[in-house]
């Protein structure tokens, strides 16, 4: 309770730090249009998965909350849930990790600045990485219950075999994992409903069963089939594939609930799977492309024009860790957690298109990895020294976490040269929206920008007579007040009022 | 209407830090009375550079040639040793970006506390927040031949620039001041 305690305050003292961000403005505008009845119609094209609006619109009716009253701080506080539910399941595996892996790596992942700033972005990533986690737990609570539930089947658990009988023991194993699997199903269907991009996430998963389902150690498919008979192998074969089936048939009806937005739009159906040939036309040479080693540079120590950054002790604890999870003395679960987050690594490096909240889901593997490198760290020392090694190293990586989060929660919150945020909006365009909200209300207003320049279209929400254009209409004096990008090739007069909208981007209008 | 993450802005005609700047023209015997002189700050303790860096003479852009004051409205302060008579004043903040600095100043007088005997020379503040009044200079684009405030041969000894944060950030930043004058007669 302390761990999650922490991380709700450390998360809501900041959550009205940052300006708007343009992309938490368009979900933003689209959850306010879905509450206000308009409707939503998911679009293959360019949008993610509909649960975030739908989560918003419909938490916003339970609690009473109107259109109007849809801003930021609730909408942000919409994903910070999100982001104590990922703590609250890192704490609920203790068992599997290792309670003393499990609360460093909690309270890492509570207090680092990469998750704080996420866990109150409106954006999908706090969502999605919740659910990828609790898909990841609740696999391996899934696995770990059909394996003693089968070995009880067999025998060994406290009573004799002679006494069990074939068909009540397989009906009461197909019963108790049968949920298991309709969560695990449940979990993949919100996944898909929140990005496209779960196929990457579940490929790592994907890649944790290969990795792990024909090893040695206890866990693998391989010695789950030692010591049982052909029947036995077939019935439990048979019940694995009722497994998948219910799980399958869970995820197809969120999906099919979410893309039809909720029955009335069909052709959202398809577009959920249209929406990959989108996304492999975007795959490359896109303007958001970045080396393979972005993730790794982001968290590497460097200097951005006179400003300190980098976690090196989170990366050297974390390669720790990741010794410990492949050694003898590493269980399923470290293995399962080292190659998942190693695999999401790599899996997100390898795609050309890259920017910092895309690093959350793996990150949080990260401070798991660390939090496992610290707590197995004082295995070589004298029994007295060596319980004082994981207190003194969980200090050093809550130092380091303070240390950055003052500069990237507070100082350089909006500012561009912070690795954690891009193209963070100006907190000069509270300036423009003060001065917009002083014309009356009845002016008709013309944006001229490349992208609308967002977030302003979020602000300018009610307004009825706003139009936003790529270049100039063609009678311009319809309008009271014209405000134009910098970006256009339409140079700015002398007599320009001048507002910064994110880095080396600023609106201007001409003098009044 | 619905956009995707905004794009980085790329800046095709922005030019190279290492352009020089032009000369500026000064009548016989005036000179930069600013350099090497003792600068105080509203922000003692920078947490990027020192106040040293205002007065050295240099004015690239790059890390270790500007100094970082904090959020909010912050000033830095120059004693000329003397009072002077001011002709221009030259202001560098940072320009490796396209941003102007909001709620900006300049100010002269002979009184170190700018109590009394203050003359504004540049003031962009036009909604006052800063409370000097509403400013009518126009607020700028940094470029990194500087801006040069005219001084009409005030007469002072110290000189104050006050800024509160630019159009891309909460935060104050100066390259280089120079002050051209001669010393009063």
């Amino acid at each position: 309770m302390l761990v999650l305690s922490g991380a709700a305050f450390l998360r809501f003292h900041q959550i009205d730090r940052r300006t708007l961000h343009a992309d938490e403005a368009v979900q933003a505008y689209q959850t306010w249009q879905l509450w206000r009845g308009e409707g939503y119609a998911y679009d293959p094209a360019d949008k993610h998965g509909p649960f975030l609006y739908y989560a918003a619109a419909g938490l916003a009716k339970i609690i009473g909350r109107t259109p109007a009253t849809l801003e930021p701080t609730w909408l942000r506080s919409v994903t910070l849930v999100a982001g104590l539910g990922t703590l609250a399941l890192i704490l609920g595996a203790a068992a599997r990790l290792g309670r003393t892996t499990a609360l460093i790596g909690a309270t890492l992942l509570a207090a680092a600045p990469l998750a704080i700033i996420y866990d109150t972005y409106f954006i999908q990533e706090a969502w999605f990485c919740f659910f990828t986690w609790a898909l990841f737990f609740a696999g391996l609570r899934w696995w770990a219950g059909f394996q003693h539930q089968s070995d009880c089947r067999a025998g060994p658990c406290g009573r004799a075999a002679s006494e069990q009988t074939a068909r009540p023991q397989g009906a009461a194993l197909q019963k108790s994992s049968i949920a298991g699997a309709v969560l695990i199903g449940a979990i993949v269907g919100l996944m898909q409903a929140t990005k496209e991009t779960s196929v990457i996430h579940f490929a790592a998963l994907g890649v944790v069963l290969f990795a792990l389902g024909g090893t040695r150690p206890p866990g693998g498919l391989l010695e789950f089939a030692k010591g049982k008979t052909r029947p036995e192998v077939a019935f439990h074969l048979k019940t694995i594939w009722l497994h998948l089936l219910a799980a399958f048939l869970t995820a197809l009806v969120i999906y099919v609930l979410c893309y039809s937005s909720f029955f009335t739009h069909w052709s959202g159906v398809l577009d959920g799977l249209r929406t990959y040939f989108h996304y492999a036309a975007r795959a490359t040479d896109s303007a958001h492309d970045q080396p393979w080693y972005y993730y790794c540079a982001l968290l590497w120590p460097h200097v951005r024009e006179g400003v300190s950054w980098g976690e090196p002790l989170l990366l050297v604890m974390a390669l720790f860790g990741l010794r410990f999870a492949f050694s003898t003395r590493g269980n399923a679960t470290h293995r399962a957690l080292a190659v998942f987050t190693i695999t999401l690594l790599l899996l997100y490096s390898f795609i050309p298109y890259k920017t910092p909240w895309l690093l959350l889901t793996p990150y949080v593997g990260l401070t798991l990895l660390a939090g496992l490198g610290a707590a197995e760290s004082g295995r070589r020392l004298p029994k007295k020294l060596a319980r004082f090694v994981p207190v003194i190293l969980w200090f050093a990586l809550l130092l380091e976490c303070a240390w950055r989060d003052q500069a990237a929660l507070d100082r350089y919150a909006n500012d561009d040269r912070n690795p954690y945020v891009y193209q963070p909006t100006s907190p000069d365009l509270a300036r423009l929206v003060t001065a917009l909200v002083a014309f009356p209300t009845e002016w008709k207003i013309a944006v001229i920008s490349p992208d609308h320049a967002w977030p302003l279209p979020w602000y300018l929400r009610e307004r009825k007579a706003t139009g936003y254009f790529t270049t100039a209409p063609a009678v311009i004096t319809d309008y009271d007040l014209v405000l134009y990008d910098s970006r256009l090739d339409v140079p700015a007069p002398l007599a320009a009022t001048i507002y910064g909208l994110r880095p080396n981007v600023y609106l201007w209008h001409p003098t009044q | 209407m619905l956009t995707g993450t905004p794009v980085p802005a790329k800046l095709g005609n922005l030019e190279a830090p290492n352009v020089k700047p032009p000369t500026i023209l000064v009548p016989a015997g005036v000179t930069n009375l600013a350099k090497g002189k003792k600068i105080t700050s509203s922000d003692p303790a920078p947490v990027i550079g020192d106040l040293t860096l205002i007065t050295d003479g240099e004015k690239e852009s790059e890390e270790g040639y500007f100094v970082e004051l904090d959020r909010g409205l912050q000033w830095v302060q120059i004693d000329l040793g003397t009072s002077a008579e001011l002709y221009a004043i030259a202001v560098w903040h940072y320009h490796s970006q396209v941003r102007a600095y909001l709620q900006m100043s300049v100010q002269v007088s002979d009184d170190p506390e700018f109590k009394k005997d203050v003359h504004i020379l540049y003031n962009n503040d036009e909604q006052n927040k800063a409370g000097f009044g509403t400013g009518t200079s126009p607020a700028y684009l940094e470029k990194n031949t500087g801006r040069v405030i005219p001084a009409n041969k005030t007469a002072a000894r110290y000189v104050r620039l006050y800024s509160a944060g630019n159009t891309a950030n909460e935060l104050n930043h100066y390259i280089e001041v120079e002050v051209f004058g001669r010393p009063r007669p």
